[in-house]
């Protein structure tokens, strides 16, 4: 046990330097904060997620589905006459607004079991029966009804496809409590038919079957037409949770991020909390204490640390946390699966990981400082130098491991081909690796700045030379300070480069992509397979107008292939539209003839890299005709999915499944300065149908980059996460260095050293550190956006994304490294100015 | 602890050797010394700047170890002794005055006394309290050691050097930053302290009244011990 006496000797400097636990603290929970946050909008959109889905396909085993446009309903009857045994549920559904919120419409056989969710089976009241009997009739969840404020009898106002229509909310569904069904309306089949435009249409059967029954499966599936599909739904249940999996482990990875700056913060604070006391750890172990007694002290001081930063950051955490969700769900929302419902998780199991985290880095980060209080030499006569000369001598040691560490990254990053976590890996050795490499660097600009100040420099500048040389002759403490800050900036630079080259691939590409002038869309989507479609006469008297020198048609439905669900862009090919795919292979004029002669598709990047497809190869569809083998002519570039997507010609979609509507449609102008005329035409023509939008390309364009700037929000909270804590790690390193050196600012102050110019020494100092972190910081930023961009985005999302490295983001970097470090000085500068020498120069 | 037999040296230094490297060279501290120091022996120990004396200092207190050669106190070999067992017999067998007093700053006078014997699971806060009250600082025991002017500080250090029973008491420059009055007056304190109670002392000094104190001087020169008359002139 270690002696109190002695703890206290050890720990009563903190009670003078109070500021080192703060930053310490803080370093901590802001690191902590982040991840915990981050780890509650995960599981919070994941668990929002599973319940949107779990709405989809409610306690059914399995799934019966037909082409985009459902199934005729009397394919039901037949099914349950072949099989009376098997449990089975018709279901029509979709999406609508209410209060703009997306809610889905579920329509059931509401005596049939075999959908209902765990919430919603034996729930039904007696009212659930005049859903048979009332038309246009639903029930709500009860927290649905409690938070929007509908009771039952209520006429409620929803929009479908842009249409408003009233329904009446004849009473309630799930239990009074439970929030797993908010955002879910219930209703008959005919209602749902009806009001989602489906006639006579289901959208798929639901089956229950248990595991001993498994051969009537087989013989469901033999018996089935062509053109339908059994899908197990746990099966496509995960493949479709599985979408967000590179998204959510991105943005665990930046939070780890912010958790690695953080861990930099506490090891430099650490590190100069023992430098400063070396002195005191001297004497001590000349007194007797031994290694493992100041190794222990060491590390307990860290580990309160933690526990009180860890503390305060999971509270933040979930206050973050709170924001994210929303954000995290945004982006879940737009860019993967419609979510009906949004949920706040917190569970004790990311309490626990967050403590872990926190408790667990602060260790690893202090274990360092620890061992080098441990290492502390008993000396009778202290001398600062001896110190300096120990890390003079360890500094190649130091650099060459990092160099070590540097080749490793290097050989992971080549080795493993398409691992995620081999490619997060390789960036963090990368990062560690840099930062070993910095003192070195640091130390060698410093003593070569003073040679050509030396020789260039005229008697006033000696006190400059000092603050400049002076980096390299304290590299003990410089060196850790600066290469704290490196890190920190690195990671701005970094992201924001990341960032950056995102926006601008998607700026070019949009630039590209959309080169039609004027677009009509239908507004609001009610299924989940297939876009609802323009009015054919509305179609025939667009096309018809003057000035239109070709159009381009387009509905988007997703098609069963034997690469699971596809989204499924399905285009009129005219010739005007060619450019728009831009193809990353395949041979531009030949794929395109094939495509357009409807002989091959192509696919995009993310679902060729995720299925390892190339040109040649095949995709096969189900269709009304069973399976149909269509050739990948090309591959083509596309950032409006990352779960990939096939462009189809329409000859062939019709050809399958007789469906010749489309949702979309493109104009190209003979002459674009007719632009404003057409677009009114246009109107005037759409005038009196709900539902359908007319813009023009620049507003889609500019639509398209909002939802990303919206979808990429999170990242630039986390980027903002990083530097504050870049900021206060670039404080806290500064300050603790120019604070320790009270007693040599003493000797010059007495000396004759006025105040101003001992200002002028320290902000010329931490200036030049800030300039030196700052202009490190641009390269190892550099290598971590290109492996960033270069193998966690491809092996995340399956993007090509080209690098951009924008001035500005080099600049925000640059001047935060000197806006804080000579903010930093401005502390020490005013109280070793106030300070007089004699007390300076006091023992203390 | 191996008691022999009472004309036995306490402190042996047999062939010892030390040097220190800088770069590509190496700078000889101490050369094959032999040395012996009886027990209650009070011995001054002379050199230069830079003469090894301190070094001296560091290889008998177990801060350091020898290149080659033995040291044995009070028949215990720590020549060979781990860091561990090196620190654990001088946190027992010995105590520390410096120049520079290096009282531990964040520490109460009281604390900084009961510290080794805290270290050395003793109890015995009554014998600190005595040495305090006899050295005239009772009064100041919650004082922290910035309040104390340099001969108080120094007064406490050796108590704090003492408190624990150790068998040697090292003092290095132990009158060096204090004036010529407060010197003698922590003499006459090491005196009625240390040697009274026989116990082994051994200082390294430039000071004349310092070395008159002592029974014996030792002169440090090129790495070498001879013997130094007391009565040579300055």
């Amino acid at each position: 046990m270690v002696s109190p006496i002695l703890s206290r000797s050890i720990w009563k400097y903190f009670f003078k330097h109070w500021w080192v636990i703060l930053l310490s603290i803080i370093g901590v929970s802001i690191g902590v904060a982040v991840v915990v946050a981050i780890d509650i909008a995960n599981t919070s959109a994941q668990k929002a997620f599973e319940i949107s889905v779990e709405n989809v396909t409610g306690t059914a085993t399995h799934q019966i589905t037909g082409g985009p446009l459902g199934m005729d309903e009397y394919f039901y009857t037949e099914l349950i006459m072949q099989f009376p045994e098997v449990e089975a549920s018709p279901v029509v559904e979709g999406y609508i607004k209410l209060e703009g919120e997306t809610i889905h419409l579920m329509g059931l056989d509401i005596f049939s079991s075999s959908y209902m969710t765990d919430e919603m089976s034996g729930t039904f009241d007696m009212s659930a029966l005049a859903l048979l009997v009332e038309p246009r009739t639903v029930l709500i969840p009860y927290v649905m009804a409690d938070r929007m404020d509908i009771s039952t009898g209520d006429m409620i106002t929803v929009s479908i496809a842009g249409s408003q229509t009233e329904i009446k909310v004849i009473g309630n569904v799930g239990e009074e409590d439970d929030s797993k069904i908010d955002g879910l309306l219930v209703a008959d089949i005919s209602t749902s038919q009806e009001l989602l435009g489906k006639t006579g249409v289901i959208d798929h059967i639901s089956l229950v079957v248990a595991e001993d029954e498994k051969h009537i499966l087989t013989a469901i599936e033999n018996w089935l037409p062509v053109e339908m599909s059994l899908i197990s739904t746990v099966a496509g249940n995960e493949s479709t949770l599985n979408m967000t999996d590179a998204f959510r482990t991105n943005l665990t990875a930046m939070s780890m991020l912010a958790l690695l700056v953080g861990m930099f913060l506490i090891y430099n604070t650490m590190t100069f909390s023992v430098l400063q006391r070396r002195g005191l750890l001297g004497s001590l172990r000349v007194l007797g204490a031994t290694r493992r007694e100041i190794f222990s002290e060491v590390l307990i001081e860290a580990f309160v640390i933690s526990v009180i930063g860890t503390g305060i950051g999971v509270i933040l955490g979930v206050v973050l946390g709170q924001g994210l969700v929303k954000l995290v769900a945004g982006t879940i929302d737009s860019l993967y699966f419609t979510l009906t419902v949004t949920t706040f998780e917190i569970s004790s199991g990311i309490f626990i990981k967050g403590i872990l985290l926190g408790v667990i880095t602060s260790l690893v980060a202090s274990f360092i400082p620890a061992f080098e209080a441990a290492a502390s030499r008993p000396q009778i006569v202290r001398f600062r130098s001896v110190i300096e000369s120990l890390a003079q001598k360890l500094l190649p040691k130091i650099t060459l491991a990092g160099l070590g560490m540097i080749v490793i990254s290097v050989i992971i990053l080549f080795l493993s081909s398409s691992s995620l976590i081999a490619g997060f890996a390789s960036l963090f050795l990368l990062v560690i690796g840099f930062a070993l490499c910095v003192p070195m660097i640091a130390e060698l600009i410093s003593k070569y700045l003073g040679i050509f100040m030396n020789r260039v420099g005229s008697k006033t500048s000696v006190l400059y030379k000092m603050a400049v040389t002076g980096i390299a002759g304290s590299i003990s403490r410089t060196g850790t300070a600066i290469a704290a800050m490196v890190v920190a900036i690195s990671v701005v630079i970094g992201m924001g480069i990341m960032i950056d080259s995102f926006r601008t691939t998607v700026q070019l590409w949009m630039q590209q992509a959309i080169q039609g002038d004027v677009y009509i869309n239908t507004m609001e989507n009610v299924s989940s397979t297939a876009e609802t479609p323009l009015p054919y006469e509305l179609v025939e008297q667009i096309v018809a107008l003057d000035g239109i020198e070709a159009t381009k048609g387009l509905k988007t439905v997703f098609l069963i292939t034997d690469y699971g669900t596809l989204e499924t862009d399905v285009i009129t090919p005219v010739e005007q539209c060619r450019t728009e795919y831009q193809l990353k292979t395949g041979n531009a004029l030949p794929a395109w003839e094939s495509l357009k002669n409807g002989e091959a598709v192509y696919i995009s990047e993310p679902l060729a890299y995720k299925n390892d497809l190339s040109v040649g190869d095949a995709i096969t569809f189900t269709t009304e005709q069973g399976k149909q083998e269509y050739a990948i002519s090309g591959i083509y570039y596309d950032y409006s999915s990352d779960a990939g997507k096939v462009i189809m010609a329409q000859s062939v979609y019709i050809k399958h499944w007789h469906d010749d509507t489309i949702a979309s449609l493109g104009l190209y102008l003979e002459n674009t300065d007719d632009k404003d005329a057409i677009m009114t035409a246009v109107k005037a023509i759409v005038a009196d149908a709900a539902g359908i939008t007319v813009t023009d390309s620049f507003t889609i364009r500019g639509n398209v980059l909002d939802l990303f700037d919206r979808t990429f929000l999170i990242t630039r909270v986390l980027e903002f996460l990083a530097i504050i804590v870049a900021f206060i790690g670039i404080l806290s390193a500064l300050m603790a260095y120019q604070l320790e050196k009270i007693k040599e600012i003493g000797i010059l102050r007495a000396a004759g050293v006025t105040p101003r110019q001992i200002w002028g020494m320290t902000g010329l100092q931490t200036g030049l550190m800030g300039a030196i972190s700052g202009i490190l910081a641009i390269p190892l930023g550099i290598f971590m956006s290109i492996i960033l961009i270069q193998t966690i985005n491809i092996r995340s999302f399956g993007w090509s994304i080209q690098m951009s490295i924008g001035a500005s983001t080099i600049i925000e970097a640059m001047a935060i490294a000197i806006v804080a470090s000579l903010l930093a000085s401005v502390y020490p500068s005013w109280k070793m100015s106030k300070i007089s020498p004699a007390e300076a120069l006091r023992e203390e | 602890m191996n008691k022999e037999a009472d004309n036995t040296p306490l402190i042996s230094l047999q062939k010892a050797s030390k040097s220190y490297t800088e770069g590509l060279t190496v700078h000889p501290v101490l050369v094959s010394i032999d040395a012996d120091f009886e027990k209650g022996e009070c011995v001054a120990l002379l050199g230069r700047s830079g003469s090894g004396k301190s070094t001296m200092l560091n290889v008998i207190s177990g801060i350091d170890k020898l290149d080659n050669g033995k040291i044995i106190i009070d028949g215990i070999d720590i020549t060979n002794l781990s860091e561990q067992k090196r620190t654990l017999f001088r946190r027992k067998n010995i105590g520390f005055v410096f120049q520079f007093f290096n009282l531990i700053p964040t520490l109460t006078v009281l604390e900084n006394i009961l510290l080794p014997l805290e270290l050395n699971g003793m109890d015995n806060k009554e014998s600190a309290m005595e040495l305090l009250n006899e050295v005239g600082l009772f009064d100041r025991k919650n004082d922290y050691p910035d309040k104390l002017s340099g001969g108080e500080q120094q007064r406490i250090a050796i108590i704090r050097a003492l408190v624990h029973d150790p068998l040697v008491i090292l003092a290095d420059e132990p009158t060096g930053n204090v004036d010529k009055d407060t010197g003698q007056n922590i003499l006459n304190i090491m005196d009625r302290l240390i040697r009274k109670r026989n116990k082994n002392l051994i200082m390294v000094t430039h000071s004349k009244e310092v070395a008159k104190f002592a029974d014996r001087l030792l002169l440090l020169e090129e790495g070498k011990l001879k013997k130094h008359s007391k009565e040579v002139a300055w």
